[in-house]
C-alpha cells in the first residue's frame, strides 16, 4: 500500500486533533477553588430590628451559608468568638486568626458545589456587673449557656467575630486555606453593644 | 467522712478519665477525616462522577453532625454521652474511608482503562477519518474534473460547429 505524503501530513494533523480533544476529555482542567461563607440573619438583620444594641434575653438568630468548590469533600470549622474594643482580628497578611474567646464551633462536611446550612440563635441571658464592665453569660441555641471572661465599659463595643478555619492533613485545624500556596481566608465581626435593660 | 472522700475522690478520677476520653477521641474522629479528605484528594487527577461520591460518603456527613452533637453534650457537661457519639461517629468513619478506598480503586481502575482505550483508539479513528477524508476528496475531485472536462468538451464543440 503506498502513502501518499497528502495522507500521511492530513493523518498526523487529525490524530494530533484527536489527541488534544481526548487528553482535554481525560483531566480536569484546573479551576480556581474556594469557600464561601454568607451570614444572614432574620429578615435580613444582623441584630434585630437593625439596632446593634441589644437587651438581655433578645434573641439574634443567625443563619450560615457554606458552599466548597473544592472538588473533593472537605471538612471546615466555623469559629465563633467573642471580644470586646482590644481584641485582635485576625490578619489578613500574616494570617493569624482573633485571639477573641471562643463560644462556640462547629465542623461542617463539605461536597463540591453543595451549600450547607447551620443556623444559631444566640442571646445575653444574663449580664455581671463588675465596676461598670458588663461580663456576658451567654446562651446558645437554646442549649449551651456559656459564661465568657471577655468584659466591656458599660457593655460598649463587644463585637462577635466569625471565623473559617480548615482541617489540614496531619487532622489539626488551620485558620484559612492554602491553595497554589496561597493563603485565603474569611472572617467576619459583628459589634454591638449590651445594656442592662430587659426584654 | 473518709468513705465520702474517697467517694469524691474516685468521681473525680472517673470525670477526669472521660474527659482525657472525650479528647483522644474527638482526636480521633479529626485524624481520620483528615484521613478521609487527603485519601479522595487524589481523585482530582481523575474524572469522576460528583453524585456517587456524595453517596459513598454519605456517612461522613453523618459523622461530622455526631461530633457536633458531642461538643454540645460536652459543653453541657455529659461527657460519657459525648463518648458514645463519639465512637459511633468513629465507626462511621472507618466505614466511610473502607468504601472510599473501594470508590477511589474503582475511579483508577475505570481512568486507567479509560486512557489506555484513547491511546489506542485516538490514532485508529484518526487513519479512519483521513482515508475516508482522502476518499471523499478524491470522489469530489473527480467529479470536478469531469465537470470541467465536460465543460471544456461542450465548449469546443461549440466551437467548432
Amino acid at each position: 500500500m503506498k502513502i501518499s505524503k497528502k495522507f500521511l501530513t492530513l493523518f498526523l494533523i487529525i490524530l494530533v486533533i484527536y489527541y488534544i480533544v481526548a487528553y482535554v476529555f481525560l483531566t480536569n482542567i484546573p479551576s480556581q477553588e474556594f469557600y464561601e461563607l454568607a451570614i444572614q440573619g432574620k429578615n435580613n438583620e444582623i441584630f434585630p430590628n437593625n439596632n446593634s444594641t441589644i437587651t438581655i434575653g433578645e434573641k439574634v438568630q443567625w443563619e450560615f451559608i457554606i458552599v466548597s468548590t473544592f472538588r473533593t469533600p472537605r471538612i471546615v470549622e466555623i469559629v465563633m468568638k467573642l471580644g470586646n474594643n482590644n481584641t485582635m482580628l485576625p490578619n489578613d497578611v500574616n494570617g493569624t486568626p482573633s485571639n477573641g474567646t471562643e463560644i462556640f464551633s462547629w465542623l461542617v462536611y463539605l461536597t463540591y458545589g453543595v451549600k450547607k446550612d447551620y443556623s444559631i440563635e444566640w442571646a445575653v441571658s444574663s449580664v455581671e456587673n463588675r465596676s461598670d464592665y458588663y461580663y456576658l453569660i451567654l446562651n446558645i441555641n437554646n442549649t449551651i449557656i456559656k459564661r465568657v471572661d471577655v468584659g466591656a465599659y458599660k457593655g460598649e463595643k463587644f463585637r462577635i467575630i466569625i471565623e473559617l478555619w480548615t482541617l489540614e492533613e496531619n487532622g489539626d485545624f488551620r485558620f484559612g486555606w492554602v491553595y497554589q500556596n496561597q493563603l485565603y481566608m474569611i472572617w467576619y465581626q459583628y459589634p454591638f453593644n449590651v445594656t442592662l435593660a430587659k426584654k | 467522712m473518709q468513705i465520702f472522700l474517697k467517694a469524691a475522690i474516685l468521681l473525680i478520677l472517673l470525670s477526669a478519665q472521660y474527659n482525657s476520653d472525650y479528647y483522644t477521641l474527638l482526636q480521633n474522629t479529626q485524624d481520620k477525616l483528615a484521613m478521609l479528605t487527603s485519601m479522595l484528594e487524589q481523585l482530582k487527577a481523575y474524572k469522576f462522577d460528583y453524585n456517587e461520591l456524595q453517596a459513598v460518603t454519605a456517612n461522613a456527613s453523618i459523622a461530622v453532625s455526631l461530633i457536633n452533637e458531642a461538643q454540645i453534650m460536652h459543653e453541657k457537661g455529659n461527657d460519657s454521652a459525648a463518648i458514645n457519639l463519639l465512637l459511633t461517629a468513629n465507626q462511621l468513619l472507618d466505614e466511610t474511608i473502607k468504601s472510599a478506598n473501594d470508590y477511589l480503586a474503582k475511579v483508577q481502575a475505570y481512568n486507567n482503562l479509560l486512557r489506555i482505550s484513547f491511546i489506542f483508539a485516538t490514532p485508529i479513528a484518526a487513519f479512519i477519518t483521513s482515508y475516508f477524508s482522502t476518499v471523499v476528496y478524491n470522489y469530489l475531485n473527480k467529479r470536478r474534473i469531469k465537470i470541467i472536462i465536460s465543460s471544456y468538451v461542450r465548449l469546443k464543440k461549440d466551437e467548432d460547429k
